[in-house]
């Protein structure tokens, strides 16, 4: 077994998934919470306005924040999916490196 | 030389892992949630602009036979999302911990977000399901919003109930289209927030719903087989 190439197989792995975990963040949270808060300073705007009632504003601001939540908690869930990934890809690595050294499949 | 004890857990959890050559944290793709999610995006936005018509009139009004069959077909077909996303659920990530754990850190980004998180109901069943699952309920929860909103504030004045039973007269529609404000501030940007920038396309409900709706679609496609 060569333990450059595995370490390089895992290494490859984990970048792949990092890079993946840190561009959701990027493209997908981020914009979501800015969203949010423009939303919220909508609501702000309209109520000074007249445009909404006390009781509606807080409605719609608890819809805000729901939304918010729902995008924080798939996040997570896509999270969870570049860890699968992540976690599969280094098993994928451990079991073709340990295959080719005992020259069968062993695993 | 013999494992000691100590040292059998982790050798055997490494065998089962290599063993079984993959592990599964969360649910697959599922094409029905996605196709289910995707109709339920298009058909909220249809009833924006219809309401952006209707609103004020017996057409748009919350008791309106079509307006409240199509909650009730909305709230059937989250349900079944739902129970299809549990069933696929391999019951390793319990999403409301997760949330709980989180909270700390939305404290420092948006403590709305962060209060939110810490008050997410911990006995619903939701509580013990994975990310995807809690979004889908979540997600009805959002709608049951939007329903309770549309009922409150898009009433028209001057029509009671049996206006609407099966055999009331169409006569009993006001002659013209009453203005609403609090039920246009459901489906329809508000002026003051779109001067400055601050609207996109939809009013703010309908804005929201369709954010949680948006959610799930992007988890189905970031599970899509090749993503």
């Amino acid at each position: 077994m060569n333990l450059d190439e595995l370490f390089q197989s895992l290494v490859g792995a984990a970048q792949g998934a990092g890079r993946s975990l840190f561009e959701r963040g990027r493209t997908v949270l981020v914009p979501e919470l800015r969203h949010v808060a423009e939303r919220i300073l909508a609501i702000e705007v309209g109520r000074r306005a007249g445009e909404l009632g006390e009781a509606q504003a807080k409605e719609l601001l608890t819809m805000q924040v729901e939304s918010a939540i729902d995008t924080v908690a798939m996040t997570t869930e896509l999270a969870a999916v570049d860890a699968e990934k992540l976690i599969n890809a280094a098993l994928k690595a451990v079991k073709d490196a340990a295959n080719a050294a005992v020259g069968f499949p062993l695993i | 030389m013999p494992l000691r004890p100590t040292r059998v857990g982790p050798a055997l959890l490494a065998m089962l892992l290599l063993g079984a050559c993959a592990v599964r944290f969360v649910s697959p793709y599922n094409e029905e949630i996605a196709r289910r999610a995707a109709r339920l995006h298009d058909e909220v936005i249809t009833f924006e602009f219809a309401m952006r018509r209707q609103a004020g009139t017996r057409q748009g009004d919350p008791r309106a036979e079509a307006n409240r069959e199509r909650f009730e077909a909305w709230r059937a077909s989250v349900d079944t999302m739902a129970a299809l996303s549990a069933a696929s659920d391999p019951r390793v990530v319990r999403c409301q911990e997760l949330l709980s754990r989180l909270a700390g850190a939305a404290e420092r980004i948006d403590p709305a977000v962060a209060q939110g998180l810490r008050e997410q109901d911990q006995a619903a069943d939701a509580a013990r399901a994975d990310c995807q699952t809690f979004g889908v309920v979540r997600l009805g929860q959002q709608l049951g919003r939007l329903e309770r909103l549309y009922d409150e504030h898009c009433r028209v004045p001057g029509l009671d109930d049996a206006a609407f039973g099966e055999d009331a007269p169409r006569r009993a529609a006001p002659a013209r289209k009453l203005r609403l404000p609090a039920c246009d501030a459901l489906f329809a940007p508000l002026p003051s927030a779109a001067a400055l920038g601050l609207s996109g396309p939809h009013g703010l409900a309908i804005d929201a719903v369709l954010r949680s709706i948006r959610a799930v679609i992007l988890v189905q496609e970031g599970k899509r087989p090749g993503s």
